[in-house]
């Protein structure tokens, strides 16, 4: 359901794209300056907009890219070479042209204050005398100022080159849309077609007269023949103001003078039409010209405008017989046009696959009705073991199958990457870092980490205050760092990685840590926490995500107006998400965000101890092995060997206090997060299942072993475990 | 009969906005995003009118035009290339590996019908 | 004009207790319980409501009282609280359920001060229906995520 609107908002959308590309490619060009593929990418980009800007009705946006466009086409050929002032003024495009963007109407106030400056540089730094004046590239039908006269008549000679018709022209519909400009009478050449038998079909070798008598004037006309006016031979001169057609005479008359001529026959009709208008001059008045004038003057204005028309006409058919030039009339109202080089060497996209928009709306039901199918297809599982039919078991198998296909198709639909909002981050901390004055690398890591678009969108503000806060406070100076031992230049990393069925995020900087002893001080002072309470380090490092804290003698315009690290727990909290401080003062603080993957369907693991189900993700399992319950016991230093090898175990029932005396036989499902392995002990494992994971309410948020519940295939609940979490709990 | 008309553009918003206003003129519509995806379309399906970008990754317009000029079967369908170039020897360039004709952009709905129209069968 | 009010009746042991129907999402019978492990006693575990995993809280340990037996005439009455700003469900383990009254403006009394026996501002109001008190409970207190 498309209409004008969707396609706009299509292509605002597409713009952004674009505009951020361009920055990618424009901070490539920062680290270095002879990058040609990031030149050429940026000349695309505007190139594009520039193209695309006027047909949805953003004017200034085009006039705008067209300057840039041809600044960077200089640069791409060498004409001008960039420099660290032209890619300043790049990135102040950047972010004019996104004010340009939001809406088509002329810009006003400030953004016009920054489109004028903008141009007006631009035009300076490259005092490019070659600098068009936009072309007015709309085709507008260039008309003669009208003269008053109706229904001129009008000879035009065709002879299309014989090759005409393999650019896919067929010249009988240039002579039916002549004749659908008014009324005349055709004359065919074939005296050089050959006989059958040589006869090429693909070739035209045939020609016209026409003499036609239309109320359009001259370029309309010319116009029918605007792809063909090159390379074949045409004429198109008008004879008369009157419609001569409606002189028997002249039409009687007509086959006799066009069959002489060779070529265009305009000479004769000339003469032909001039014999003609004397006589209508002489019969009656014409009816058109109602004046009380005596016959001599009529007759004399018709010879003197036929004077003018004839030198015209004699200029325009040398023109017209040229292949080169074009009418005068015909030119664009332009200046001479800036030769882009020869055939422009595109540089390839990385992608070559097209790809569509979809709605998240659509994609979030797509998601919802995939997971109920998995939770459904569940219950088929169990229905088609009991049932003990073989045929319902294989179709039960097979949709398990194709569930399980779909569910990887769909959940992949939904996520992107994290890399797309690092990229914004990028241009916000180049310009963070310049403003105040701190020398910051950022550095990233997995960001091909995907996540669910609406989580995605979410943590863009919370990220970007927390980058904010770490160049604005966490860096020290450079003469502090130095001092300190430190290199002068912050490092500030980005992780992500996936945990079990949750993304983390830890933003890291080696700057001064957070001041646990000021951070104390303030928080009494604001009256956030007592004199006498006893807090651990972790606890004051998180003081500073109480509402109502701030380090900062005045808040700056950098971190906000009063937009606190609250907030940002906050923010953080409400996708289901945590967040942890750690720092060490004169080392760097890290921030760890912990999120949910809202949707997580995933293979998982059934396992049971007594007669509850638990599930362990299949991701993380090493292996599984059975084990005696008396080695269990006979173990020492919760360690036990399995293949050879040592590892550290949690026996869950403790763990868990679950009631009962432990069977003889259990097993140990091996785990591992990053670089540790545990082993964890359940009493049975069951089968392999996919699960829906679904979170489990904030009354559990306490207990952190368990990462979400599912529903199992014959309606209970099942609980998922963490065992990244498990790890870290029991491990230490 | 409805025509088909296969337009070939890089911005995915000018796809959308030529097949809205040629549906809307009562074409049928197929898209490409770059000359190498266009050529796929050429497999024996009837199409009546090429109308092609030349700035295009992959596959610009220029090569489509050239590789649809070597097949048999389109020897002489009409071609018009979108450009926002107004100079001649771009247009010469492409003519003489044999498109049709040209439109400039930004063009109007009603100048792209018209053009159209002037050289589809 | 009088306002009338309807309320949920329900028994914990051998006392009546009663929820603003508003309140009340859905009355169900007692599905199989998945406990959750080393959670306070108050937390009964989580059941599946139609494809939604729902945590059922025990009220009996909120008021001091032994837990009951799971019978036939057991019910998990899913209500619905705010949480900032957003809206929760819940599941509470009762007994059995009674049924719905109404009650107008002069039915419902304040509470009144029970002594150490329940915490006080567990109980919303008082409902008197003719000689029998029931106690109106205080969802958000009772049922939200505290200790």
């Amino acid at each position: 359901m498309m209409d004008m609107d969707n396609l706009v908002q299509g292509f605002m959308d597409e713009a952004a794209e674009l505009i951020s590309s361009m920055e990618e490619s424009l901070l490539a060009l920062e680290a270095n300056q002879s990058d040609q593929e990031a030149i050429a990418a940026v000349f695309r980009v505007m190139h594009t907009l520039k193209g695309s800007g006027a047909m949805f009705g953003f004017n200034s946006v085009t006039s705008f890219t067209h300057l840039l466009e041809n600044i960077y086409e200089s640069i791409r050929s060498g004409k001008i070479e960039l420099n660290e002032e032209i890619l300043n003024l790049t990135f102040e495009s950047v972010d004019l042209i996104k004010n340009l963007l939001i809406n088509p109407e002329e810009p006003q106030g400030e953004v016009k204050k920054e489109y004028d400056r903008l141009i007006a540089i631009f035009e300076d730094v490259v005092q490019n005398k070659k600098t068009e004046k936009l072309e007015e590239t709309i085709i507008s039908s260039n008309k003669i100022p009208a003269e008053a006269l109706k229904n001129p008549t009008y000879y035009i000679y065709f002879a299309p080159n014989e090759d005409i018709m393999k650019n896919g022209t067929n010249p009988l519909y240039l002579i039916d849309e002549l004749m659908s400009l008014g009324e005349g009478v055709i004359f065919v050449h074939v005296e050089d077609v050959p006989e059958f038998l040589y006869l090429e079909p693909q070739k035209c070798l045939t020609s016209w007269d026409i003499v036609l008598s239309s109320e359009v004037d001259l370029s309309e006309i010319l116009d029918v023949f605007i792809f063909v006016e090159d390379d074949s031979k045409i004429d198109v001169q008008k004879i008369s103001e009157h419609n001569l057609l409606t002189e028997k005479s002249f039409v009687d008359q007509l086959p006799k003078y066009v069959g002489t001529a060779y070529d265009s026959a305009i000479v004769e009709l000339q003469g032909l039409a001039e014999e003609i208008e004397k006589n209508i001059e002489k019969t009656a008045p014409e009816p058109k010209h109602i004046k009380a004038e005596p016959l001599s003057q009529a007759t004399q204005q018709t010879h003197e405008e036929s004077e003018p028309m004839k030198q015209s006409a004699e200029h325009q058919s040398e023109q017209i017989r040229s292949e080169e030039k074009k009418q005068p009339e015909k030119e664009k109202p332009s200046p001479a046009p800036v030769q882009l080089g020869k055939r422009k060497e595109v540089p390839h996209r990385s992608k070559v696959s097209s790809s569509i928009r979809v709605s998240s709306e659509k994609v979030e039901t797509l998601i919802n009705l995939v997971s109920e199918m998995v939770t459904t297809q569940a219950r088929l599982n169990l229905l088609a073991s009991e049932q003990q039919n073989p045929e319902i078991i294989e179709v039960a198998e097979i949709m398990e199958k194709l569930t399980r296909q779909l569910r990887d198709n769909a959940f992949e639909i939904s996520l992107i990457p994290i890399s797309s909002l690092v990229t914004r981050f990028q241009r916000l901390i180049r310009d963070l870092s310049k403003e105040l004055n701190k020398d910051v690398r950022f550095v990233t890591e997995g960001t091909d980490t995907e996540l669910d678009k609406t989580i995605i969108e979410s943590l863009s503000d919370p990220l970007m205050h927390i980058f904010r806060n770490a160049i604005d406070h966490g860096f020290e100076s450079k003469e502090e760092r130095i001092e300190a031992g430190k290199p002068e230049q912050g490092q500030l990393k980005f992780k992500a990685y996936y945990s079990g069925t949750s993304v983390y995020i830890d933003i890291s900087d080696d700057g001064g840590g957070i001041n646990t002893t000021k951070v104390r001080q303030i928080a009494i002072k604001k009256g956030l926490i007592y004199e006498s309470q006893q807090m651990s380090k972790q606890q004051l490092n998180e003081l500073i995500m109480l509402p109502g804290f701030s380090t900062s003698e005045s808040i700056t315009d950098i971190s906000g107006r009063g937009v606190g690290m609250d907030v940002v727990k906050k923010n953080i909290n409400k996708i289901q998400g945590e967040i942890e401080i750690f720092s060490e003062e004169g080392k760097g603080t890290t921030f760890s965000l912990k999120l949910p993957l809202t949707l997580s369907i995933i293979d998982g693991l059934v396992v049971r101890i007594n007669d509850i189900e638990y599930i362990i993700p299949i991701l993380v399992i090493k292996k599984i092995k059975p084990i005696k319950h008396s080695d269990i016991q006979k173990s020492f230093n919760n360690m036990l060997t399995v293949d050879g090898e040592q590892i550290p175990f949690l026996y869950l029932r403790d763990k868990f206090q679950v009631a009962g005396d432990a069977p003889e036989q259990e097993e140990i499902v091996v785990v591992h997060y990053a670089s540790i392995t545990m082993g964890i002990i359940i009493d049975r494992v069951i089968k392999e299942s996919q699960v829906v994971v679904k979170s489990i309410g904030k009354h559990f948020h306490g207990q952190d072993i368990v990462s979400g519940a599912s529903i199992m295939g014959d309606g209970t609940v099942a609980l998922v475990l963490d065992t990244n979490k498990i790890i870290d709990k029991y491990s230490r | 009969m409805k025509k088909t008309i296969l337009i070939v553009d890089d911005s995915e918003s000018i796809r959308n906005l030529v097949q809205f206003t040629l549906e809307n003129a009562g074409f049928h519509v197929l898209v490409a995003e770059n000359g190498k995806a266009a050529l796929e379309c050429f497999n024996g399906q009837t199409i009546h009118l090429l109308l092609t970008d030349l700035h295009m990754p992959v596959m610009s317009g220029m090569e489509l035009i050239t590789e649809v000029r070597k097949l048999e079967d389109y020897l002489y369908i009409p071609i018009l290339f979108l450009t926002t170039e107004t100079q001649v020897s771009l247009k010469r360039e492409a003519k003489e590996i044999g498109a049709t004709g040209w439109i400039v952009k930004p063009f109007n709905a009603d100048k792209l019908i018209s053009t159209i129209r002037r050289v589809i069968r | 004009m009088e306002k009338l009010s309807s309320y949920l009746t329900f028994k914990l042991g051998n006392e009546d207790f009663a929820a603003n129907i508003a309140n009340v999402l859905h009355i169900l019978g007692v599905p199989p319980i998945t406990e959750l492990p080393n959670s306070p006693a108050y937390i009964k575990g989580a059941i599946n409501l139609r494809g939604k995993v729902l945590t059922v809280i025990d009220p009996h340990y909120k008021f001091q009282m032994p837990s009951q037996p799971i019978t036939k005439n057991s019910c998990v009455v899913v209500l619905e609280l705010e949480n900032e700003n957003e809206k929760l469900e819940v599941g509470a383990l009762v007994d059995s359920v009674h049924e719905v009254v109404e009650v107008n403006e002069e039915e419902l009394l304040p509470p009144p001060n029970l002594g150490s026996k329940f915490k006080s501002n567990f109980i919303e109001n008082v409902i008197k229906k003719g000689e029998e008190f029931i106690l109106v409970l205080n969802i958000q207190e009772v049922f939200s995520s505290d200790e």
